[in-house]
């Protein structure tokens, strides 16, 4: 008896340490209607837009007028957001996805900016997320 | 004398009660602890994300609200109406607020890997029109 209620104590104990593997990733929501002052006064350059579309079952990245594709467009889509911040360092990211586009996307462009943000020693880029047509008007 | 140590052998045993009682709390306590975390956290596949930190304790005192890839919205195991949603976070936003009058509670979004981001929109418009600016996304680490 006292076997199994060992092994019970040891399953319960390693089954709550895969619950913590899971973490988060913080969203700055724009406040009152979208524009934040604290952002406006900070933000003299142009935003960086990084839209996020679906094509015939396969998701494209558009930074401005590049586009992005292939497996590797996240490694392409930090080194084009670093490029820029680099020469424009107080600008902020808009992304901007389809309706329809997997989560996993919106989390992956997400990552490649906290990626920079490790880079700028933790100084975080301001990213917003496009609101809704019928919300925004 | 002979007698009298082996009635002295016969009776040495452990006492097991009070290591089999103290099993029994931490089991209780670890069944307790794992039924709240899945009743909370639906089972979904989770994005995957290598910048993703840690929930610090402050965090887990928030709302967590799932999106299956099915674009349901689940709150405490519950499938709830968005009507039901921003009743939810509209009561959320009265629990604790900053000296500006801003709720300082947060709000963590686990949505499906393969959810649709208009559902996860949504959720976020629902958060500003009650003034829940502090919103994460629950994402899975993977550090590989």
């Amino acid at each position: 008896m006292i076997d199994v209620t060992f092994l019970l104590l040891i399953f319960f104990m390693c089954t709550l340490n895969f619950k913590a593997l899971e973490g988060i990733l913080q969203a700055y929501l724009p406040k009152e209607d979208g524009q934040s002052k604290a952002f406006i006064d900070k933000e003299p350059e142009e935003p960086i837009t990084v839209k996020l579309l679906k094509e015939q079952q396969e998701t494209f990245i558009w930074v401005g007028d590049v586009k992005l594709s292939g497996a590797d467009r996240y490694k392409q889509l930090y080194t084009k957001i670093r490029y820029i911040i680099a020469k424009t360092p107080n600008t902020s990211v808009i992304i901007d996805p389809d309706i329809d586009i997997p989560f996993q996307e919106v989390i992956s462009t997400l990552n490649v900016c906290r990626k920079i943000d490790q880079e700028r020693g933790g100084k975080p880029i301001p990213v917003k997320f496009t609101t809704l047509p019928e919300e925004s008007g | 004398m002979n007698r009298r140590n082996s009635y002295s052998q016969e009776d040495i045993k452990m006492d097991m009660t009070p290591m089999i009682d103290v099993i029994f709390n931490l089991i209780i306590f670890f069944m307790l602890v794992t039924q709240m975390v899945t009743v909370e956290r639906a089972e979904l596949i989770m994005p995957i994300a290598d910048e993703a930190i840690e929930e610090k304790t402050g965090d887990k005192e928030g709302l967590v609200i799932n999106i299956h890839k099915d674009a349901q919205i689940e709150v405490s195991g519950r499938i709830i109406s968005w009507q039901e949603l921003n009743k939810l976070l509209f009561e959320e936003s009265k629990i604790s607020s900053d000296e500006n009058g801003l709720p300082t509670r947060s709000v963590v979004i686990r949505a499906d890997i393969k959810a649709p981001y208009k559902s996860v929109q949504q959720v976020m418009m629902e958060c500003t029109k009650n003034k829940i600016y502090k919103v994460s996304f629950g994402a899975k680490i993977d550090k590989n």
